[in-house]
């Protein structure tokens, strides 16, 4: 069992959109690429995504934080259960945790298992 | 000088130095009190101006015609600007003076203006009005959350 550590700038400093239409920092292939594998991983057992780490004074758009975790159950069919198990936010901004939090409540409730 | 006397001038100095003392810590709280106030309504302003001008902007961007609409790359890097400058007063309020909802605010804010921004032109005017009624009323949360912080803490 294993810890796998995300962190955001080695994805992108400045991630941005929903789609590949929108950028190549989207928020699909943020979550295809980087956070799916390791949440399907059975040997991962905690994936820590740090948020913090984007240019200073960068804030992140809806669009893609909707899209990299609403899109884990949305999209994925990841249960809501598991995400809580596996997944950490770290960030110091507590309003990324909430809209986070929001999202994944939201899609569980519209996606149920 | 008679002992009673000399109880008498003693009692008279004391008096006169815990009145002059008493007098001086009320003036020192009083200001203290006041120049708080003074800060905490310049960056309640501060931070009402931001919420207006973002509101504003969302309308400009939600509301415009397709021809004229600002490209949703650059609206949403502004816009991000400005709730980074909310952001940042909120967290002056809250280190400060005792500001709660920060959290809630801001990403009720950032939700109704930017989610899905990129593909506004694929909205019809039924959706793009419901949208612009979820900013106005984030906006009238962030100003009623302000006021009554200020009226209850500062009143």
């Amino acid at each position: 069992m294993t810890i796998e550590e995300v962190d955001m700038k080695t994805f992108s400093a400045t991630p941005y959109g929903r789609y590949s239409t929108d950028g190549p920092s989207n928020g699909e292939t943020f979550r295809t690429k980087r956070l799916t594998p390791l949440l399907k991983n059975p040997e991962v057992e905690e994936v820590r995504v740090y948020l913090d780490s984007v240019r200073p004074g960068y804030e992140y758009g809806s669009s893609f934080l909707e899209e990299s975790f609403g899109g884990l159950i949305r999209v994925e069919k990841i249960s809501y259960d598991l995400i809580m198990k596996k997944l950490r936010i770290i960030t110091s901004h507590e309003d990324y945790k909430l809209e986070i939090d929001g999202y994944l409540k939201k899609a569980a409730k519209r996606f149920p298992k | 000088m008679t002992q009673p006397q000399i109880w008498l001038s003693i009692l008279t100095s004391a008096m006169a130095f815990f009145l002059a003392l008493g007098g001086w810590v009320f003036v020192y709280y009083n200001t203290n009190r006041v120049a708080k106030r003074a800060e905490v309504f310049s960056l309640v302003g501060k931070a009402v101006d931001k919420a207006v001008a973002l509101d504003r902007r969302c309308a400009d961007f939600w509301l415009s015609e397709k021809s004229t609409r600002e490209q949703p790359e650059t609206w949403i890097a502004g816009t991000s600007s400005e709730l980074h400058s909310v952001r940042a007063i909120f967290e002056l309020l809250e280190k400060y003076h005792g500001f709660e909802g920060k959290k809630t605010l801001l990403s009720e804010a950032r939700q109704a203006a930017t989610l899905d921004a990129e593909s506004v032109t694929h909205l019809d005017i039924d959706q793009l009005y419901q949208r612009r009624g979820e900013q106005v009323e984030v906006l009238n949360k962030i100003l009623n959350h302000l006021y009554d912080y200020y009226r209850i803490r500062h009143d």
